[in-house]
């Protein structure tokens, strides 16, 4: 007897639904304020009005400035993850014992079991001219610390938060890539670097896509490490959307802010794409091997 | 340890007169064909192949026609853009011989190579694999737990155990005169009876009477095992006339082999003997029947009796190595 079946779709029914209303219609709410207005001093948003008025109110130099400021934290922030956070992945993945693996990754988790906040404050009170480890640093000689306050500080504590996001998929990643072809590739004559850069690289790819995607978008939205460890230095544009809802309670202008982080969010991953695509397209052609040239 | 995925505790590797002990595997002039093929998932068939060739910095030119050669060498040239998601079985294994192939190095390391495929197409693998080193003229180095495809494929085998050598012959001496018990029980099938050496001659008294040989240098008095090859055993109902071995027993089951038929026959409560004749000649015979087993003193080996025998024949690996011509 045959039984009917529903149909695939049926069964992602639920997750489709989640999402329509919980995500779908949140960003189309936000989308529809951007182009109202602050209809008086009490009032959040209106929408009897419509126009782009909001949006040329965002698009100002102070924007851009904070906009840049925000594209150089996310940019620099994720390469600096990634640059830490590749080699300890790599070596947990294909050096690090096997019955290990399973506490370097809970080591790895560890700092989530503390709130966000609190993390970052912790940093406040180490990195403060006033603490334990500059006056350690004067009394060897130096001169009391002073990154406070720098987007230093502001990268640093973005490596420290974002980190595991990195670690995680890239160590997946690693870890499928396995020894059985790396050990193919140094057999065939392969050095230990031109195996990572032709074979490792290359299989861990999209797990090195997940990662950067994973820390670059979180932390463009960002702005409590840059508040707390960058003070008034570290302003992102996160922190001036939710000032425009949370103290202007100005919700159309901080929609149509959010709608311009969202597209420059999504703007900028398309130009790096990009940018990596065009770097791939000699290393292609390089590699290519076009048995049919031959008859030619 | 050929290749340089792990490091020998003591002794030397030399290739071509060169030891590579402490040399890096991307160093030395041995390619692998692995047991799990190892192909790049990411690179197509002609990809891999060129994949050594690449790392060597061979012209462009060269690199084509060396790919093409080794492509067609095994049969698959007209696969060369698929990925290896996109081939069977039998087509990855090809296409990691004609990757390792490809770079023409002094030793060619094949582990286990066909030992994921299926009986027929290891068969023809076999057949060509020894096509192709004939014609190319390279030392391979064939890894095997199959002893029918260790003397079918080599020039010369050695059969490990523990990490040691026990034999190194060509595939008859290691058949018809293994050095030890091991090695006899090891390669092909034995009955073994235990006994006392009784005469100079090479006669040797068993519980099931005496069995004469022509074995020498054995002392009398000293405890040997007798082997001699189920081939070898000839059946009969009545005694067998002339004064070669002979036993009596009871015929307990017959297999069909297909070229030969298998017969087991019980002689005590904890000796059997196995007689295995081409089926052509075999005797029809009945289950339960009274059978004698002859054989001539020729086909008798001695081995000192504390000396150990495979159990579980498959479980040793053998290892077979077919030297350059």
């Amino acid at each position: 007897m045959r039984r009917a079946v529903a149909p695939g779709f049926a069964l992602a029914l639920p997750a489709w639904i989640w999402l329509a209303a919980f995500f779908v219609a949140p960003v189309g709410v936000v989308f529809w304020y951007s182009f109202g207005y602050k209809p008086g001093l009490f009032g959040t948003h209106a929408n009897d009005v419509l126009s782009l008025d909001r949006y040329a109110e965002v698009l100002t130099p102070t924007f851009f400035d904070t906009f840049a400021n925000t594209l150089w934290v996310g940019v620099l922030g994720t390469a600096l993850c990634f640059v830490v956070g590749a080699p300890i992945a790599y070596w947990m993945a294909l050096k690090a014992p096997a019955r290990v693996k399973g506490l370097l990754i809970a080591l790895v988790m560890v700092p989530f079991w503390t709130n966000f906040l609190v993390r970052t404050i912790g940093w406040l009170i180490l990195l403060s001219p006033e603490g334990w480890l500059s006056s350690l640093l004067q009394d060897l000689g130096f001169e009391p610390l002073g990154v406070l306050q720098t987007r230093s500080a502001v990268l640093l504590g973005v490596v420290y938060n974002y980190l595991p996001l990195m670690i995680l998929p890239l160590f997946v990643a690693f870890d499928r890539v396995g020894d059985v072809v790396r050990e193919a590739s140094s057999d065939l004559g392969g050095t230990p670097l031109r195996t990572f850069a032709r074979v490792t690289f290359p299989l861990a790819r999209p797990g090195i896509i997940v990662g950067v995607l994973l820390v670059y978008i979180p932390l463009m939205g960002d702005y409590l490490t840059a508040v707390v460890l960058g003070g008034a230095k570290g302003n992102m544009v996160g922190q001036m959307l939710a000032s425009q809802f949370q103290t202007a309670q100005n919700w159309a202008l901080g929609s149509a802010m959010a709608i311009m982080l969202v597209l420059m969010i999504v703007l900028s991953i398309v130009a790096l794409g990009a940018l990596a695509r065009l770097i791939a397209i000699p290393v292609r052609a390089r590699y290519r091997v076009d048995l049919m040239e031959e008859v030619a | 340890m050929i290749a340089g995925f792990e490091h020998p505790d003591a002794g030397d590797i030399r290739i071509s007169g060169r030891s590579v002990i402490g040399q890096a595997p991307y160093r030395r002039d041995v390619n692998t064909v692995f047991q799990a093929y190892a192909l790049f998932p990411h690179m197509t068939v002609a990809q891999n192949v060129a994949y050594g060739l690449h790392e060597r910095r061979v012209a462009r030119v060269e690199l084509r026609a060396r790919v093409a050669e080794a492509l067609a060498m095994v049969q698959m040239r007209r696969f060369a853009d698929r990925k290896p998601s996109q081939l069977s079985g039998g087509q990855q294994q090809r296409v990691a011989l004609a990757r390792a192939l490809v770079n023409r190095p002094a030793v060619l390391l094949l582990d286990e190579p066909l030992a994921a495929l299926d009986r027929k197409l290891r068969e023809e693998m076999q057949l060509e694999l020894k096509l192709i080193q004939a014609k190319l003229g390279l030392t391979f180095v064939f890894v095997t737990h199959d002893q029918a495809e260790a003397l079918s494929m080599s020039d010369r085998i050695a059969v490990m155990r523990d990490g040691r050598i026990e034999q190194l012959d060509d595939a008859t001496t290691i058949y018809r005169a293994p050095v030890s018990a091991y090695v006899a029980s090891f390669v092909g099938q034995q009955n073994f009876f235990s006994g006392v050496v009784s005469a100079v001659g090479g006669e040797v008294q068993t519980s099931y009477g005496p069995i004469s040989t022509v074995s020498t240098g054995l002392s009398v008095g000293q405890r040997v095992r007798a082997a001699v090859r189920p081939e070898f055993v000839e059946l009969a109902t009545g005694s067998p006339p002339g004064d070669t071995n002979r036993v009596e027993g009871r015929l307990i089951g017959v297999s069909h082999l297909g070229e030969a038929q298998q017969y087991l026959v019980q002689l005590g409560p904890e000796l059997s003997v196995i007689a295995r004749v081409a089926t052509p000649l075999a005797p029809k015979l009945q289950i339960g029947e009274s059978v004698w087993c002859s054989w001539r003193a020729e086909s008798v080996q001695l081995f000192p009796d504390d000396e150990p025998i495979a159990t579980g024949s498959l479980s040793a690996p053998t290892t077979t190595a077919i030297p350059a011509q």
